[in-house]
């Protein structure tokens, strides 16, 4: 009884398995990065560098620091421009070679470590949660396989004749897909939890919002009675508080994608928020197949 | 996968399990107490890692009212800013510096979560002294004296964003 639970807990945390869909994620996620990040290329000089409106988290003025604080106050400090540049492009390049499967797992590490600067020095002003999970996720992927399928590492090592091993330790796959499963069962429960979301009030006020885009806009000017908000915030609650399970329900969890992908896109054409897509991308990494062979 | 890998691997899985834990105890006004002394919440955790696992409290708050910004150049140097703009002043599209969606450069603008701090002044004093550079080298012909930042608060409407906009409370929040 208790070493079937042991293989059972083994088999859910610490599988074994195909590479591949750690490798597609690898390139999608990589390309996401690079158009979520590039846009901020011309604004390098007056957002991230010395000259412009800075404003590092750890300063000594802001708030009283400990040693870890202190730590990353030293690693955070504004850079000159040309420095600033150089992080910044670094990061890219880091995204670039990531993408590509060119020693993907340092240029991961090398990725977290830039973002790290680029987080406490730019991106903390708005604490966005998607910028938080895509941290988190290039963290996990240090540890992983990712480019042991569709890399220039696995094309040269297939060049040279070497096989590929029959399976890969895919614990850090697993551990990308817990990740977005708590994060959707948070969301759901912070949801349930705060007064802010105990009636369609607001969905509709966040139809013209700040955030909002001209379709929002369009939506809000239709009159819907109120209830259909209501309606709208339960199956916002329902669909979050159901992904623990479903997402990993063989049965259940490409209809749960559907909708997960549907909801995303609402959020993105609604309220103008395209970087949560970074959760559909991680979708594929919820379905796992048998190896059917080593050519990858 | 070897032992040590393993144990590398479980060490992981355990700790992101926890932080995770801790995040969303701390987080959802349940009122949970301290497991041991001196910690802050339930479990002992630095902030920073805290709130990096603090993800799901979007959209946290309703209301009918937008928050939004504007900056004004004058062409002359005041002693005492006006509480609003005046009709002489030039529009500084302080939004176009920010290479986001307007709710994210409002709180890169306002700062929310350091409102309270004398650190907010500072900063937006430095983004009015980079507007108005900015502004300078594109019109050296007529450079503005100085910048001057005002928050506006009004009337949410489904006509559009910014409907009624200079209807609603003018703020004077900083001038550089």
């Amino acid at each position: 009884m208790i070493s079937k639970l042991i293989k059972k807990l083994k088999d859910f945390f610490l599988p074994e398995g195909d590479p591949r869909n750690l490798g597609i994620f690898r390139i999608i996620f990589g390309i996401y990065l690079i158009i979520h990040l590039s846009r901020i290329v011309p604004y390098v000089r007056e957002l991230l560098s010395v000259e412009g409106a800075f404003l590092p988290l750890f300063d000594t003025w802001i708030i009283p620091l400990d040693p870890v604080e202190s730590f990353f106050a030293r690693l955070t400090s504004p850079a000159s421009v040309g420095a600033a540049y150089g992080i910044f492009f670094t990061m890219l390049g880091a995204l670039v070679l990531f993408t590509l499967g060119i020693w993907a797992r340092f240029a991961a590490l090398l990725f977290c470590m830039t973002f790290i600067y680029h987080y406490f020095i730019f991106f903390y002003f708005s604490e966005a949660s998607y910028d938080k999970v895509n941290l988190i996720i290039m963290a996990i992927l240090v540890f992983s396989p990712c480019d042991e399928a569709f890399s220039v590492k696995s094309w040269l090592r297939r060049r040279r004749g070497i096989p590929a091993k029959a399976s890969y330790p895919l614990w850090t796959q697993q551990l990308i897909c817990l990740e977005i499963a708590a994060v959707y069962f948070g969301a759901g429960v912070y949801k349930i939890l705060s007064g802010a979301w105990n009636g369609g009030e607001v969905i509709y006020t966040a139809l013209m919002a700040d955030w909002s885009s001209p379709l929002s806009f369009w939506l809000a000017r239709q009159g819907l009675q109120m209830g259909w908000y209501d309606i709208m915030l339960l199956m916002v609650i329902f669909f979050e508080l159901t992904a623990w399970f479903m997402l990993f329900n063989k049965k259940y969890q490409k209809l749960w994608m559907i909708g997960g992908i549907i909801f995303h896109l609402s959020n993105a054409l609604l309220l103008n928020i395209w970087a949560f897509l970074n959760f559909p991308l991680t979708y594929g990494l919820f379905l796992r197949g048998k190896v059917d062979g080593n050519d990858y | 996968m070897s032992f040590l890998k393993k144990v590398g691997a479980i060490f992981i899985i355990l700790l992101l399990f926890y932080l995770n834990v801790d995040s969303l105890s701390t987080t959802l006004n349940l009122r949970f107490k301290p497991l041991f002394p001196g910690s802050t919440s339930l479990l002992p955790n630095h902030w920073m890692t805290r709130q990096l696992f603090r993800i799901w409290d979007v959209f946290d708050r309703w209301s009918t009212f937008n928050i939004g910004y504007r900056a004004y150049g004058s062409l002359t140097e005041l002693k005492t800013p006006p509480t609003k703009p005046t009709a002489d002043m030039i529009d500084l599209d302080v939004y176009s510096y920010f290479p986001y969606e307007r709710g994210d450069s409002n709180r890169r603008l306002g700062m929310p979560s350091i409102r309270t701090r004398p650190a907010l002044r500072i900063y937006q004093k430095r983004i009015l002294e980079m507007v108005k550079r900015e502004y300078n080298k594109k019109h050296p012909e007529a450079p503005i004296k100085q910048a001057i930042l005002y928050q506006y608060i009004w009337q949410k409407n489904p006509e559009g964003r910014d409907f009624n906009m200079d209807k609603g409370e003018i703020i004077l929040e900083a001038a550089g």
